[in-house]
């Protein structure tokens, strides 16, 4: 039998010349030059702190990035294709975040960046995403700058300092009739252009910044800093640092006796925080980027995937995480899985609703959702308008 | 019986050959399609030439900075046909006239009406892309994000050997004073020295004169050297040793209001220029008072004073004037008034990435192309 199919061959080949035979190979040749043998996969790239001060922050929001992507592919992909996330750990370093992002870009070939923490990693990033024309999304940086500097590729889906620094300055004045707040801020992630954006902004509420001092990262007693707000005598402490600096202000705070209210914007909001400060956090006033009310079902299988899979509460970060795979999702199934088109869709993202509820970008690639006010009892974020029923 | 079997055979036998050849061929073409970004092209420029300076521009009022509130009209002038490139980062026309472009995708040269492109998939260029360009009137060089390349006598770019030197490998800048070489990377600037090595300037070697190591623009005027940074703007007077503080002042962007990043400088031989995302500013303490009486105040003229758009992406001093590149288009500042440029007629990517200029031509490198105007027909 096979004889017979050897011979059958053999008689096929012979009724060929040489250069017949000879081109089939070539043909083949050509079709492997022509053709990209490459991963079909849509790929993303990711820089975070996964190491560092900010570590667990980060991680928090890895985990939601990489929840929404296990959805995302159990789902069928988009468009047929998988999505894969490259992750990289910036370290807390904008030199490293920076070539990161160029390996990514050039290398890696990624469509699209998320990521970025500090506002000095993240504009490492955004600078060599607008270089090369590739849309970066940020969900956890809030400098109000990055969304304000003419930027075409960059966008944010985390309510901005701006909006979060109108909240608390407009909550403060009418709630607790502050008109004298004091400023604590850290030199690295706030920054004094954040801290003089909240002295402009609480103008507009009819206050008056009494005081606002600054302190280098890696300050563990605040004592000087804490007298200097006292000696203004200050109606409310408005605190501009990491969670974990904010938890330590806090506790000196309220042992040297301060009585006025505590505000921060969603740094304040991290369990870090309540952790940290325990019985000192009660009665903190801070934003809150994640309210699962307002996510409705959405959330609430939200935090229970992610209750499943890392055995852990959601908090406002991994949420932040899903909702930017989300949204990325959102723009590549609505059109083709290159650099563009994506940049195009996000920017026609005028409205979504999502884990985190109802939001949109303006037309600087920016949040619109307004922040929302979150005041802690027993450790717990409760939405001020909710307040009244806890 | 055989023969008819040969003749049907050769016959089927000729038709396979050619349908394989068809095949190879749709393939080919279908590849060449793919590296078109990148492929050697030629195209005739001498034409659009021609035509730029034979067009009468329109005549439209220029604005004053004072009375403007928006974008003024635009006048406009004949623009050359656009020649095909990826986005172009820098632009450079080196002595012999030729115009070189460092773009997304490496090189791209135009000589009278020559085009080449130079790749890394043509083996011409070693990375894959190039940021910025500097001629020290003997060689070119080309900074990429990923080392500095230098063309050598066979018309290659290679890795330059000085390269290893450099404070960092991702250069965002080049700029020649003399013949000497000056880079700005993410990690401090350097020169060239005389015995081929880079010697680096940062945060550590000044003393924090250097607020900041991440350089993005760099700028030689008179006796100074200008770094933007991620942190404002550093001026050092290299007439005294870089290692002493006293020797350089400051821009710190939140306190003087520098918006940041900045895209470029100028210097109109008495004053600094900055374009930054939010407009051109204006230092308008001027150069050889720097020393006297240094109180950094920036004036800022954007969109509501007559320029074309907010975020401005390269700026250059041309025959006494400021010449601008926005992303909605071009615009010039000259005695005090800001004039729109725009193409009379044809196609213009609106967003201008970089400005060179050489002799009455302006040469304007955009997201996709490269073109250029005659400056002369401005005035």
């Amino acid at each position: 039998m096979i004889k017979q199919t050897y011979k059958q061959l053999i008689n096929f080949l012979k009724r060929f010349d040489i250069y017949q035979l000879m081109s089939v190979p070539v043909l083949l040749l050509v079709i492997l030059y022509s053709t990209e043998f490459k991963n079909t996969d849509i790929k993303i790239g990711v820089i975070l702190p996964l190491s560092g001060p900010n570590a667990l922050r980060a991680i928090s929001h890895r985990n939601g990035l990489e929840l929404a992507l296990k959805h995302i592919n159990a789902q069928g992909g988009i468009n047929g294709r998988k999505l894969s996330l490259t992750i990289l750990d910036s370290k807390g370093s904008a030199d490293l975040c920076a070539e990161q992002a160029r390996d990514l870009i050039y290398e890696t070939g990624v469509v699209s960046l998320i990521g970025g923490f500090s506002p000095a990693e993240t504009r490492a990033i955004q600078h060599l995403s607008e270089n090369a024309q590739v849309p970066f999304l940020t969900a956890l940086c809030t400098h109000f700058e990055i969304t304000e500097n003419g930027s075409r590729h960059t966008f944010r889906s985390i309510t901005d300092d701006r909006s979060q620094f109108e909240a608390l300055a407009e909550f403060s004045a009418r709630r607790f009739n502050c008109r004298k707040p004091a400023l604590i801020y850290d030199s690295n992630l706030y920054g004094a252009d954040s801290a003089q954006k909240f002295i402009e902004t609480s103008i507009k509420f009819g206050q008056q910044v009494c005081t606002a001092v600054s302190y280098r990262p890696g300050t563990l007693n605040f004592r000087r800093q804490i007298e200097v707000i006292l000696a203004s005598n200050p109606d409310a402490l408005v605190i501009l640092t990491p969670p974990e600096d904010a938890a330590v202000i806090t506790r000196q705070a309220r042992e040297a006796r301060f009585s006025h209210p505590i505000l921060g914007g969603n740094q304040l909001s991290a369990p870090e925080f309540t952790n940290l400060a325990g019985v000192y956090s009660e009665a903190t006033i801070t934003t809150m980027p994640f309210n699962p009310r307002l996510g409705g079902q959405r959330a609430d299988y939200f935090l229970s995937e992610y209750f499943e899979t890392y055995a852990a509460q959601a908090d406002n970060d991994s949420a932040l995480g899903y909702e930017a795979l989300m949204l990325k999702a959102l723009t590549l199934r609505g059109g083709e899985a290159d650099r563009q088109s994506i940049r195009k869709g996000l920017a026609q993202l005028h409205g979504w609703e999502s884990v985190t509820g109802s939001g949109g970008f303006d037309s600087n690639g920016n949040q619109v959702k307004p922040a929302e006010i979150a005041i802690i009892k027993e450790r717990q974020k409760i939405p001020v308008n909710l307040e009244a029923l806890f | 019986m055989t023969e008819p079997t040969t003749t049907s055979s050769k016959s089927s036998g000729g038709t396979f050959w050619l349908t394989i050849l068809a095949i190879a061929l749709v393939f080919y073409f279908i590849n060449e399609s793919k590296n078109a970004g990148t492929s050697e092209q030629s195209q005739s420029i001498s034409q659009e030439q021609s035509d730029t300076t034979a067009a009468i521009a329109t005549d439209i009022a220029p604005r004053k900075f004072g009375d403007a509130q928006g974008p003024s009209a635009a006048l406009q002038i004949p623009f050359s046909r656009p020649i095909k490139t990826a986005a172009v980062n820098d632009l450079l026309v080196d002595p012999s006239g030729t115009v070189w472009a460092a773009t997304e995708a490496g090189i791209t040269s135009i000589q009278n009406d020559q085009v080449t492109n130079y790749s890394l998939a043509m083996g011409t260029f070693p990375f894959v892309q190039a940021q910025c360009l500097a001629h020290d009137g003997r060689q070119l060089w080309a900074g990429t994000l990923f080392g500095l390349c230098v063309m050598t006598e066979n018309k290659r770019f290679i890795s330059a050997d000085v390269s290893s030197s450099l404070p960092s490998q991702m250069i965002w800048d080049l700029t020649v004073d003399g013949a000497t070489l000056w880079a700005g990377t993410q990690n401090g600037a350097a020169f060239l020295d005389k015995t081929g090595t880079f010697i680096t300037i940062d945060e550590h070697t000044t003393n924090s004169g250097l607020r900041h190591n991440w350089c993005k623009r760099i700028f030689r005027m008179d006796s100074w050297f200008v770094a933007a940074h991620d942190s404002g703007l550093s001026l050092w007077n290299t007439s005294f040793p870089a290692a002493n503080p006293e020797w350089w002042k400051n821009i710190d962007h939140a306190r003087a209001g520098l918006i940041r990043p900045v895209t470029g400088i100028a210097y109109d031989g008495k004053f600094l220029w900055i374009s930054t995302p939010r407009g051109v500013m204006h230092l308008t303490t001027p150069v050889n008072r720097f020393f006297s009486d240094f109180v950094p105040n920036l004036v800022s003229y954007s969109r509501i004073h007559g320029l074309p758009a907010d975020r401005i992406n390269s700026i250059i001093h041309h025959k006494g004037a400021l010449w601008i590149a926005t992303n909605e288009g071009l615009a010039r500042i000259k005695n005090d008034t800001i004039q729109l440029i725009s193409p009379e007629s044809g196609n213009f990517a609106r967003k201008i990435r970089a400005l060179a200029s050489s002799g009455d031509l302006l040469w304007l490198g955009t997201d996709e192309a490269v073109q250029f105007i005659n400056t002369a027909m401005v005035d």
